[in-house]
């Protein structure tokens, strides 16, 4: 994986993009690509539908360059306004669909485990075996755990990007740990 | 200093330092290694926190740097012109055509790079300052370029990174990537500029609207000029190869059609009928400095003997039935003249006449008997 931007350059690239550098918006957006893009499939599987929809939200963000706020964190903000322009375009889409603020969207993710460097027998079975159960927790609980390690967000970023309160998040995370514990022994503390 | 004794499992999933650890990105590696020794007690625990991040490893999508470049050069286009949907769609088609192209010419020019002997390069690119949209974003616009314009009177010096120079004269733009990548080094110019080439494995290559220019050999000067209807690229001494990048004719063969440009050649590019031609330079100068004298005193010398010399001297090929001018003795004295001028002397001499055929001047006469 390559290098991705330290808050500070993200930051950085966003105030000059607020004065009006269209090419700092468009570096935002080469960095954070992979990412949005990988979100945007969790959420829909559509890769042509995805792509759209990040375009069209950099446009759109070109666009109220002016009225643009400062953000605290970049790659939360876009993850946000992403999944909004999603879930907004799919209720457009197909009349049956949710509303957004209700958490009935569904996310999809295969965790895959890492088994880099691990060795002994015991530990990859140990380790699969979590897999398969973080495979068949809940999709918002699938959710939270792919937002803290995968686009590595601090609670207080995940409550913003699932809709929660950092209480909420707190909570499901407890309940997360409580379903790996009925089949492995994990500690809560 | 956090305190790790009353540290829990949901520490240890929010803790920045250890998921990075744990994910291979190296941080803070002694510390976690010797965790386990400091707080004997949290080992089971830490041991179970970094199964879990395993576990919860996901493998990334399949997309190339090529798709994202390309839908970043999207964005721009569609911020800077504003277009609606549609014309967006057709326009993103042909931008995928270009970068299509584009690739085929970085594949053909990199397999060619092998014979690449630049040393200190000098040349000068003169390009029209309007070229289309389309091209202009596909070639300003890139992963990680810099865009550099230069608004001031005076000519800017830009060091690139492979050490290589450029002038940059007052109302161009050039744009460059932060970072050459390892197949080719490729600039965009817009306007005029002056390139001291660092000699090294890629080969360095400028792209000035529809024209490519390439970097093959050792010395020589680069001019395009007429801001409206052509473009052109003169060589003093060395070698450049000249392509154009047109995308609608993407062609099936590997094979890139373009002139290898010597001493004294000029590549012609007609924008309006998307041709280009080779010629010779309206004023060519002499390769060859180091004569003590640049005089040339003939006497009863066979024509072919002089014509031989100046090929040598201006590098560019003359043409003559050998037979029919081996009997034509010439004596003259020849110094600052140009090319022309000697040519004109030679042909009176002899009633000849010479004529520029691609790239390369063409002798014709009765000859002498």
């Amino acid at each position: 994986m390559k290098a991705r931007l330290t808050s500070e350059e993200s930051r950085k690239l966003w105030q000059d993009y607020q004065s009006g550098d269209m090419y700092a918006l468009a570096n935002i957006m080469q960095s954070y690509y992979s990412d949005l893009f990988h979100w945007g499939l969790r959420l829909h599987g559509e890769r042509e539908f995805i792509k759209d929809c990040i375009q069209d939200m950099f446009v759109q963000l070109w666009k109220a360059q002016d009225s643009a706020n400062s953000v605290e964190n970049v790659r939360s903000y876009l993850l946000v306004m992403l999944k909004t322009r999603i879930l907004r375009e799919l209720s457009k889409k197909h009349v049956t669909h949710q509303s957004i603020l209700t958490d009935e969207y569904s996310f999809s993710v295969e965790f895959a485990a890492d088994l880099r460097l691990i060795e002994e027998e015991h530990e990859i079975y140990q380790i699969r075996k979590l897999e398969g159960v973080l495979n068949h927790l809940s999709d918002r609980q699938k959710e939270l755990i792919y937002l803290r390690f995968y686009q590595s967000l601090s609670f207080e970023q995940i409550a913003e990007v699932m809709y929660l309160s950092r209480q909420s998040v707190y909570n499901l995370l407890q309940k997360s740990l409580g379903s790996l514990r009925k089949h492995y022994d994990i500690q809560s503390r | 200093m956090k305190n790790y004794e009353s540290y829990t499992m949901v520490d240890f999933i929010q803790d920045e330092d250890f998921r990075d650890w744990v994910q291979g990105h190296k941080s803070r590696e002694t510390f976690w290694m010797a965790f386990t020794e400091l707080y004997p007690e949290k080992k089971d625990m830490l041991r179970q926190a970094e199964h879990l991040i395993r576990a919860a490893h996901v493998n990334p999508e399949r997309i190339t740097e090529k798709e994202i470049r390309s839908e970043v050069e999207l964005f721009i286009e569609r911020a800077t012109t504003g277009h609606s949907q549609a014309e967006i769609i057709e326009e993103k088609h042909q931008l995928e055509k270009k970068l299509y192209w584009y690739n085929i010419l970085r594949w053909g020019l990199s397999a060619a790079a092998m014979v690449l002997v630049a040393v200190g390069v000098n040349w000068y690119l003169h390009a029209p300052n309007e070229i289309s949209p389309g091209v202009a974003a596909e070639n300003k616009v890139g992963p990680n370029m810099v865009l550099t314009s230069n608004d001031t009177e005076k000519p800017l010096r830009i060091l690139l990174v492979d050490s290589s120079e450029v002038i940059l004269n007052p109302k161009s733009r050039l744009s460059y990537p932060a970072q050459f990548s390892d197949s080719a080094r490729v600039v965009y110019l817009v306007g005029e500029a002056s390139f001291s080439v660092k000699r090294q494995g890629q080969p360095f290559m400028v792209y000035t609207g529809e024209v490519v220019t390439r970097v093959l050999g050792t010395r020589f000067v680069i001019r395009a000029f007429d801001l409206d209807k052509k473009i052109t690229v003169q060589v003093q001494t060395g070698k450049v190869s000249v392509y154009v990048a047109k995308p609608e004719q993407v062609p099936n063969k590997k094979e890139v059609n373009g002139l290898i440009i010597t001493a004294n050649q000029e590549a012609v590019f007609e924008k309006s009928i998307n041709q280009l031609s080779k010629t010779v330079v309206a004023n060519p100068l002499k390769l060859i400095k180091e004569k003590p004298l640049d005089v040339f005193k003939y006497e009863e010398v066979p024509l072919p003997e002089i014509l031989g010399e100046l090929e040598k001297t201006y590098g560019i090929p003359v043409q003559f039935d050998f037979e029919n001018f081996q009997s034509c003795k010439i004596t003259a004295t020849l110094s600052n003249e140009s090319l022309y001028e000697k040519l004109d002397v030679l042909c009176k001499a002899v009633a000849a006449s010479y004529e520029i055929v691609d790239g390369q001047i063409v002798l014709s006469g009765k000859g002498c008997r």
